[in-house]
């Protein structure tokens, strides 16, 4: 469970989100934190979540209430790297596609099967985090050896100037 | 007339027989709680006590909606509801609450929704009866 240890739950549904929170509290590494609006959430962007569960609807917190799509958008603003999962008790497919198209990691309908599905995203995020960590490293690796390889041309070119080096190998 | 009769005797004896039915049988099935909780007792009473206690507000704001004609406040009230009944195994209630949901998305066969809504109530009442036996 390397890389993820701070997620976030937006859900104005009290009952949703503790048994969410109930649900991935048997990971001991993760910390939970629950809000209930995205307003209150985005006071704490400093914690700099891995993982946001945000809610598509905010119609208890009041009318004036953040929608799961601005907040979603804020979030990708301010945290790129931030996987948002998407809940929403609407299985519309428009409302999932709206979702992605502004950067959510995946959409969950909110049903029995929600919670099961909630850690099967978070598994597939920590996968790629690492698959991206590991891609990463390689292009370090290749840039590192492309750099001593032109070191080392540069050199031996040098001495082969200076006439430091023959073109005799020695054992002719 | 004597067919006629019939009909609607055997109509009468069939909605008899359906509250005798209803009043025996259950509203709530437990099957998803107890295998989320794992059957622990206490994480179980704790989500009907949550359920026990938010139900009845819902539904008069869903009232209070429906009597003032805003049907996307009733929409979004039956909307966040729906998960709720779904987890408590309210069967009769999610298919009733999706309905009005989307008949009130749609403005669609309005004249219809009071009696929905009074259908629910009745049914998530009786489940919540039945959840406050489960947890006492």
């Amino acid at each position: 469970m390397s890389h993820v240890k701070d997620i976030f739950i937006i859900d104005d549904d009290p009952m949703q989100a503790m048994m969410l929170q109930d649900y991935l509290s048997k990971y001991s590494t993760f910390t939970i934190h629950v809000y209930n609006s995205g307003e209150e959430a985005l006071k704490f962007l400093d914690l700099k979540p891995q993982i946001v569960f945000l809610d598509y609807n905010f119609d208890k917190v009041g009318p004036d209430a953040m929608d799961g799509v601005e907040i979603l958008k804020e979030f990708k603003a301010a945290l790129p790297l931030t996987e948002v999962v998407m809940f929403s008790g609407q299985d519309r497919i428009e409302v999932a596609v709206n979702t992605m198209k502004y950067g959510a990691f995946d959409y969950i309908v909110k049903s029995e099967s929600a919670f099961h599905r909630s850690e099967n995203v978070i598994f597939n995020i920590i996968k790629r985090m690492k698959l991206q960590g590991e891609a990463s490293m390689y292009k370090r690796l290749t840039y590192s050896l492309g750099i001593a390889l032109i070191v080392v041309l540069i050199v031996a070119l040098w001495l082969y100037q200076a006439g430091k080096v023959s073109d005799n190998p020695g054992w002719l | 007339m004597f067919p006629l009769d019939f009909v609607s005797f055997g109509f009468q004896q069939l909605s008899i027989n359906n509250k005798y039915y209803h009043s025996m049988a259950k509203e709530t099935d437990l099957t998803f709680l107890e295998s989320f909780t794992g059957g622990n007792p206490d994480k179980m009473k704790k989500y009907m006590n949550m359920f026990i206690q938010m139900c009845p507000g819902q539904l008069t704001l869903m009232a209070n909606h429906l009597q003032s004609a805003n049907y996307d406040q009733l929409r979004a009230t039956a909307h966040s509801l729906k998960p709720q009944i779904t987890y408590m195994g309210i069967k009769r209630g999610e298919d009733l609450v999706k309905s009005i949901e989307h008949m009130a998305a749609e403005k669609r066969d309005v004249e219809k929704l009071p009696a929905m809504l009074d259908e629910f109530s009745a049914i998530c009442k009786l489940a919540i009866d039945e959840l406050k036996q489960h947890v006492s």
